[in-house]
């Protein structure tokens, strides 16, 4: 009775155990699939592959910026607000990545010059590299912020969408790399594929 | 000793059983990953340039001689003995790339999918294997009746798993960590 109670209690644990050993297992395997998560392309506006409007908007500091056409190096729009916490947050990191893809970052706001001078300011932005224009905007149909509009060095739309990370900015940039518009679009070919391999296989 | 030679049969079954699988585990790692496994005993930078491979074979058969020992009980305590200086070993090895700075090589430990990047814990988690593995030193006792036999077992089966478990766990920390670095 004893050893069978003994044997029965350990089994408990061993499961115990296993359940446990398959419960962590299932984090690393949920954490290698996890598809990176691109900028959610809301569907207004011009759209990627097209070309983007040619606008020209007075820089905070006086400057004429000109927003898409043909231009040595790509263009990143990043649409911000100074009552954005989250644009504010993201700004250091979208200097960043501009400068590592060699992307000329443009600033873009729309509402009162002081704040948008001051957050400029603040965050050591050349006046010259922020306009305050709601035509871009407008023209954009930027609804939610921070948005970002990647801008090829021919002047068509690479990629655009809201962005809250630093990987939401770099999937932009991996649209120009990978010549797939979303995540989802890479995705669904690499579906696309696996499925026509099978179909190979399964016929040959 | 006197200690060990009074250790529970049911510690040592457990002991034995536990070591053999550690042991069986990491080879299992280590082959299915042969050329990155050498890779990472280069990355430590212990040995001159080149004896890596060598060293890596070498790492290999003195752990199939310990999970053998400690599997069929041949020459117990000195299979005992060698485990605990392969894993007191790994730790010093350890702790020696860590003080130079290597902070981001791949421990090389149980070679599973997910990295396991150096760091004190691994060397504390070799600490404490090394301490299981110490009942093994007894082994010249008896080995007791049905239920040590069934304790024994069971007890090492469960250390087993939950080592696996630690060492999953320790490897989606440290890609937690990366992932964590890479999203700012």
């Amino acid at each position: 009775m004893l050893l069978l109670s003994q044997a029965l209690l350990w089994c408990v644990v061993i499961i115990l155990a296993i359940t446990v050993l398959a419960l962590a297992r299932q984090i690393g395997v949920l954490h290698e699939r996890i598809a990176p998560v691109g900028a959610l392309a809301l569907g207004q506006g011009p759209q990627p592959g097209e070309v983007a409007p040619r606008l020209v908007a007075e820089t905070l500091g006086g400057a004429t910026a000109v927003i898409g056409g043909a231009r040595p190096r790509l263009q990143l729009l990043f649409f911000v607000a100074p009552s954005c916490p989250v644009c504010k947050q993201l700004l250091p990191t979208a200097r960043l990545v501009a400068e590592t893809e060699q992307a000329d970052l443009l600033l873009v706001g729309d509402g009162d010059h002081r704040q948008h001078r001051d957050m400029a300011e603040r965050h050591g932005i050349a006046l010259d590299d922020f306009v305050n224009s709601a035509e871009v905007g407008q023209t954009y149909r930027v609804g939610k912020l921070p948005y970002a509009v990647l801008i090829d060095d021919d002047g068509t739309i690479i990629a655009q969408g809201l962005v809250n990370t630093r990987e939401h900015l770099e999937s932009l940039f991996a649209v120009k790399e990978s010549g797939h518009r979303s995540v989802q679009d890479f995705l669904k070919a690499r579906r696309d594929e696996a499925r026509m391999v099978e179909g190979i296989d399964s016929h040959g | 000793m006197t200690l060990l030679a009074s250790c529970p049969a049911e510690l040592v079954i457990a002991a034995r059983l536990f070591g053999a699988g550690v042991f069986v585990m990491a080879i299992y790692g280590k082959l299915r990953n042969w050329v990155p496994f050498t890779g990472i005993v280069a990355n430590y930078r212990l040995l001159p340039a080149g004896s890596e491979r060598l060293a890596a074979i070498i790492i290999i058969a003195a752990e199939a001689l310990v999970a053998a020992s400690l599997a069929t009980g041949v020459a117990l305590p000195y299979g005992g003995m060698l485990g605990i200086a392969l894993l007191l070993g790994f730790a010093m090895a350890m702790a020696i790339a860590m003080a130079r700075g290597d902070r981001t090589i791949d421990c090389g430990c149980f070679q599973s999918s997910l990295r396991q990047t150096l760091g004190p814990i691994l060397i504390l988690r070799n600490l404490v294997l090394a301490g299981l593995l110490l009942p093994v030193l007894a082994a010249t006792q008896p080995l007791g009746g049905a239920i040590a036999l069934i304790d024994g077992v069971g007890a090492g089966l469960t250390l087993l798993l939950l080592n696996a478990a630690i060492a999953t766990m320790i490897a989606v920390r440290d890609a937690n960590a990366r992932l964590r670095e890479r999203l700012g």
